[in-house]
């Protein structure tokens, strides 16, 4: 079954762990994963969320954290089969 | 033979030496530290399972904690290191060139003096600005100090010898005034006494997480507001732009390579946490009551003299005193041994400060109280203070 999701990257991994409070403290169901190589050559962690639910977390971020990517993928079974868009910010 | 072997029987009915490591700690800091010491976290912030996320997790809280125990609104600005001697390296280390002129106080710790002695020789020029013989600094010397090339203002925020408190707010707005900037040693102040870096001007705050913190050894750490200024002391792994072998700029990661002291930093999490809930004005008021105690006390044994201000307000619980006729050694022992009240002697790491207050051959017994002390603790140090100077006097 085919999901699409929403990644955003981030420049360190505090703000991966400041997003993830943010997102949850406003009733989100964002999770914490690690960068996947698809999407990033960084390592550390990024930010899922549903797709519906990405422009909602960014309004509530972007004042607080600092971001380096946002990915729209479409995911198969837990695992990336497509790139949709990708969105820059550094 | 165990590695804790050397921990049994030892007795301590009063432990007055809390400007050197604060015990006990709050029951939730062992409680906290000991559980991310078990939890299988292999790196923090590179994440694999939720072990390692919520260690990434108290990290962040930590730092969140700090940041409103500290008055800044950007918890990222704040770093970890080991201790406060590592903090103070790295700002000194980072930020100096040969060239530059730095202005210290005379009652600086060794982890400042030291890296500064060791910067002369590299072209760095230091001007010390002498303090009273309570440790008292005049902010006007300090101003009369600076020259055209004056980086650095350095100043403790409170003697660790003598236990006086430095005008940290006026010295901040000479060193904003004068165009330096202004780093501020809060061991023996922080979770004592508020500390605001915007109220105070303070460019760079180095604490550490063992004294007053109520954290575990091996935790402390830097605010800086101008961390583009500053080399890093450490280059390495980061978990974060791992693909690139220049070190990142972005904070905290810039000067937090390696794996952090995470069972500690979780613990100086709880202990921050503590004085949050107990309230800093609470601890303080708890601290200098012992302090007057204490002072009063010792005023009222002939042969003790004490050092530092009179005033409990100008000072934090930290008492320097000799004894006429016993070394400062031979008294911290025989108070260790008869009562179990333990104190430290010599020269605490301090000896331009021993210097100032004329005691640099002989050194100090140290007194320094927290908030779990009691008056009981007081009593019971003065008790044994009184017997000592009755068997000296005995010959």
């Amino acid at each position: 079954m085919c999901h699409p999701f929403t990644i955003f990257t981030f420049p360190s991994t505090y703000y991966a762990l400041k997003a993830e409070g943010l997102v949850k403290n406003a009733g989100l169901n964002g999770r914490l994963i690690p960068v996947p190589r698809e999407v990033s050559s960084l390592c550390g962690l990024a930010l899922e969320l549903e797709t519906q639910e990405a422009e909602r977390a960014l309004g509530i971020l972007s004042a607080h954290v600092q971001f380096e990517k946002e990915i729209e993928v479409i995911k198969k079974n837990g695992f990336i089969v497509r790139i949709v868009q990708t969105t820059n910010y550094s | 033979m165990e590695v804790d072997a050397g921990l049994k029987g030892i007795v301590v009915l009063v432990y007055l030496n809390n400007a050197a490591t604060s015990w006990p700690k709050p029951e939730v800091v062992y409680r906290v530290a000991d559980k991310y010491l078990r939890s299988p976290s292999g790196t923090p912030g590179r994440v694999s399972h939720e072990g390692d996320l919520a260690v990434g997790r108290s990290l962040l809280e930590t730092r969140e904690l700090l940041a409103a125990l500290f008055g800044t609104e950007k918890p990222e600005n704040i770093v970890f290191t080991a201790n406060a001697t590592e903090g103070l390296n790295l700002v000194i280390m980072g930020l100096l060139e040969p060239g530059d002129h730095v202005v210290a106080s005379s009652m600086e710790h060794n982890s400042v003096a030291r890296p500064l002695y060791a910067l002369q020789e590299k072209g760095v020029e230091v001007s010390v600005v002498e303090c009273g013989s309570d440790g008292a600094l005049d902010p006007d010397a300090v101003k009369r100090a600076i020259t055209a090339r004056t980086k650095l203002i350095c100043l403790t925020h409170a003697s660790n010898v003598t236990g006086t408190i430095m005008p940290i707010d006026s010295v901040g707005l000479i060193a904003k005034e004068h165009g330096a900037y202004f780093l501020v040693d809060a061991a023996q102040t922080a979770g004592e006494i508020p500390i605001n870096v915007e109220r105070s001007y303070i460019d760079f705050l180095v604490f550490t997480g063992h004294k007053g913190l109520f954290g575990p050894p091996g935790t402390g750490g830097v605010y800086l507001r101008r961390p583009e200024v500053v080399r890093p002391l450490k280059y390495g792994g980061t978990g974060s732009r791992s693909e690139l072998l220049i070190q990142p700029q972005i904070l905290p990661d810039r000067f937090e390579s390696g794996t952090l002291n995470f069972p500690g930093i979780a613990g100086l999490g709880a202990g921050v946490k503590f004085i949050l809930k107990t309230g800093l004005d609470v601890i303080r008021k708890h601290n200098q009551e012992l302090t007057a105690m204490l002072l009063d006390g010792l005023k009222t044994i002939p042969g003790v003299i004490t050092y530092g201000p009179n005033d409990v307000a100008g000072r934090v619980p930290v008492i320097s005193i000799n004894i006429k006729g016993v070394s400062p050694g031979e008294a911290g022992t025989w108070l260790a041994h008869r009562y179990g009240v333990v104190t430290r002697s010599g020269l605490h790491c301090a000896p331009l400060a021993h210097k100032t207050i004329g005691t640099l051959k002989t050194g100090t017994l140290r007194l320094s109280m927290s908030f779990f002390n009691t008056s009981d603790d007081v009593d019971l140090a003065l008790k044994a203070l009184r017997e000592l100077v009755r068997e000296i006097r005995k010959g």
